[in-house]
């Protein structure tokens, strides 16, 4: 009675403990989450000391080596042992399963189950240990125990627990999962040949025709050397039957290796687009603030230039293969996928990290798919949508676009612009060019003090090479005020500048104004 | 009357005209198809059937002599390329404006004698990234230049009487006056902005970019402070 209610206690202590939480994630992260970069330099340790340890192996064949390099190797497996232990623990919240049996038992008016707690928790843990990967981490510790010595040719599963760590190599394992009826299928087809070739040749050569195939073991040593075209020779057929089997055998084991290859390549192919997807994917995980842009059509790729220009990070997104590898060509993050699957989106990592979205197919309806998606999985971002119909506008918006452009009507509007005013369609487009030296910008004004104003001196505005084209006024509706020559100057909250100067004037005159300068 | 006329009813062109017939423009469509030609009268425009490939029509549409702007905007990049050529050999004068829909027909248009190119995807993309990095220095911009407001951009031809030919841009400000506002220079090649930094001294045919109200670039193109 009392265990189970101490158990109960010391579940709660330690779900309501905010440290043991923190650290547990904190194991887990390093442990098991592949976005981590924590996760990569823990990896990155664990193939040096593995590879360390199998240095170790290989060296103490021929040669004396000093305690310390043993004292080296003992730590390595102290470390694989506190890992292994490590996994196991994060594997699962053993204190939450009994908490959740003791409320599930509490509802109930019974008493807390411990016998079937016990076998669920252990059927869980259990699963870890016996999984495949758990399994190479045994062996490649269980070995270094005295009493197991002689097992320390398992020593050299150590080499695969570097597929642990490496998740390239994981995917490419995974080829061999997934082709397992293929492969199933060959293995009956090679057992039949190489058991029907070796009761062949032992049949009529084991009698003493021929002196190398004293057991059925030889035989089909024999058949698998044979099917397999290595033929190392230092068994080969003495009879005519023999010799008959022997070309059968090879004939078809050709056949065998060359349906292999053809089932491992077109595997790898597959998994290799997919290896590459998530390199690109473990980019963009990297990535802070970035836009996605889907469709790299006309309008994308003007917007992809625009976006490398300005230094901002950005991924795109597009359904064409020739689309990604026309971008990828520039050098940009592009990814071969349905930007409407809602998978794809969630894999970006967009609801986190992602400024805003631009859906910019040529599609409408894919258009608004993308929408949709974005606005299920966060609603609070913004996406900016190209409309191929004007009448597409409306919809974009009722789904919650935030800004719809109808690439047609804004030329048009460009067109009427240029018909009327040349010079200043000209220059404005000389300002909105963002080119190395001087830009146009705007700076907004905050102050602590809604109700006050700042001063800014015409010294101040020349010490930074700032030329002020005007103000935009915010007090009572927006009112620009151009050119204002007044010495010195009053701003006040929510004003916006615009300046003509060198950005990092531009910046630096802006951190002034924030400590008040 | 000067008039304007709309070579094919694209997207764009159907747009254009939208506005054109906004602001009163007087225009009229012509398009070799005849369905184009349906949709832009359904549409409530003055359009007609003409092939204008054969220089007889151009002529006879008004090229030459009435026309004063015109837009080469069908949907065939090939048929604006050869009707942009033979229209600017017609009329040296005439403000041609055409579509394109990629920078390489872009090249190949301003080449054949377009005034200017308009690529939708392109000013699409482009303004809308602006407004979203800039978008008060747009808004304004556009509000100012593009409406009633008395402020205009102005661009001032440096002759080699000009009293600016050899001041230094830095200082150009202090010697002009105070309503006007020096943006920068475009000189040959390249465009320089006028900020305390830039060593640029104004030398003849450079082009000063100014705004201010009319009335006082009016003054400054005479040769006024």
């Amino acid at each position: 009675m009392d265990i189970k209610a101490s158990l109960v206690k010391f579940s709660y202590t330690i779900a309501s403990s905010k440290k043991y939480q923190e650290f547990k994630a904190e194991v887990k992260e390093i442990l098991e989450d592949t976005n981590s970069p924590k996760k990569r330099y823990f990896d990155l340790f664990m193939i040096v000391l593995v590879l360390a340890t199998i240095l170790i192996l290989i060296f103490e064949i021929k040669h004396n080596l000093p305690p310390w390099i043993y004292a080296i190797e003992g730590s390595a497996i102290a470390i694989f042992i506190v890992e292994w232990l490590g996994r196991l623990w994060v594997n699962s919240d053993v204190h939450q399963m009994v908490i959740e049996s003791y409320e599930n038992a509490e509802s109930k008016n019974r008493a807390l189950p411990l016998g079937k707690l016990l076998k669920e928790v252990s059927v869980k843990k259990l699963k870890f240990i016996f999984s495949p990967m758990s399994i190479i981490d045994l062996l490649a510790i269980l070995p270094s125990y005295r009493p197991l010595r002689f097992l320390r040719f398992f020593l050299l599963f150590r080499l695969f627990k570097i597929f642990r760590y490496t998740q390239n190599m994981n995917f490419l394992m995974k080829v061999f999962v997934e082709k397992k009826f293929e492969f199933f299928t060959l293995f009956i087809l090679f057992s039949f040949l190489v058991f029907f070739a070796s009761t062949v040749i032992y049949v009529f050569e084991g009698t003493g025709a021929n002196d190398n195939i004293n057991s059925f073991y030889d035989a089909i040593y024999w058949a698998v050397v044979t099917i397999t075209t290595v033929g190392y020779g230092d068994i080969s057929p003495q009879t005519g039957e023999g010799r008959f089997a022997t070309i059968l055998l090879i004939v078809s084991g050709l056949g065998i290796i060359a349906f292999t290859t053809s089932i491992v390549t077109t595997a790898m192919t597959e998994k290799l687009a997919q290896v590459k997807e998530n390199n690109i994917l473990s980019q963009v995980s990297k990535l802070q603030n970035f836009v996605v842009i889907c469709g790299y059509g006309k309008m994308g790729k003007v917007f992809a230039e625009e976006l490398f220009n300005s230094g901002e990070q950005f991924v795109i997104v597009d359904i064409d293969e020739q689309a990604v590898i026309r971008a990828s060509e520039k050098d940009y993050l592009a990814l071969n996928a349905d930007a409407s699957d809602l998978s794809v989106l969630e894999s970006l990592n967009i609801s986190e990290n992602a400024k805003y979205v631009l859906a910019m197919t040529n599609d409408d309806a894919l258009n608004l798919s993308i929408i949709l998606s974005i606005r299920s999985i966060n609603p609070n971002i913004d996406v900016i949508a190209r409309a191929n119909h004007v009448s597409s506008r409306k919809k974009f918006l009722i789904a919650g676009a935030k800004r719809v452009i109808f690439p047609y009507e804004t030329a048009a509007i460009a067109t009427i612009e240029y018909l009327e005013q040349p010079l200043a369609y000209n220059a404005l487009e000389i300002i909105s060019q963002d080119n190395v030296g001087p830009v146009t910008d705007e700076i907004e004004i905050f102050l602590d003090d809604p109700q006050s104003h700042r001063e800014i001196t015409q010294v101040t505005l020349k010490k930074y090479g700032l030329k002020l084209v005007g103000i935009v006024k915010k007090g009572d509706g927006e009112v620009f005020e151009f050119n204002p020559k007044s010495d010195p100057l009053f701003v006040e909250d929510l004003d916006i500048l615009i300046v003509i100067g060198y950005s990092d004037d531009i910046a630096s005159f802006k951190t002034a104004l924030i400590k008040g300068k | 009357m000067q008039k304007m006329i709309i070579y094919g009813y694209s997207k764009l062109a159907g747009e254009v005209a939208k506005l054109l017939k906004q602001k009163k423009y007087d225009f009229v469509i012509l398009s070799n198809e005849q369905s184009q030609v349906q949709s832009a009268i359904e549409s409530g425009h003055n359009a007609y059937e003409a092939d204008l490939n054969d220089d007889d029509n151009l002529l006879k549409a008004g090229i030459g002599k009435s026309v004063s702007t015109f837009f080469c905007m069908s949907d065939d990049a090939n048929s604006n390329l050869f009707i942009t050529l033979s229209a600017r050999a017609l009329d040296k004068k005439l403000n041609i404006i055409a579509l394109a829909s990629n920078k390489e027909s872009e090249k190949k248009m301003l080449l054949a004698g377009a005034n200017r190119v308009f690529n939708p995807y392109e000013i699409g993309a482009q303004r809308l990234f602006r407004h979203m990095r800039k978008a008060t220095v747009f808004s304004v911009l556009d509000r100012i230049l593009f409406s009633s407001s008395k402020i205009k951009f102005g661009e001032v031809v440096i002759t080699e009487e000009s009293p600016f030919v050899g001041a230094s841009l830095r200082t150009l400000d202090e010697e002009i006056c105070d309503e006007i506002l020096v943006i920068g220079v475009q000189s040959t090649d390249r465009f320089i902005y006028d900020t305390s930094r830039s060593r640029y001294h104004i030398v003849k045919d450079d082009v000063l970019v100014v705004m201010g109200e009319e009335m006082y670039i009016e003054n400054l193109k005479r040769g006024d402070r």
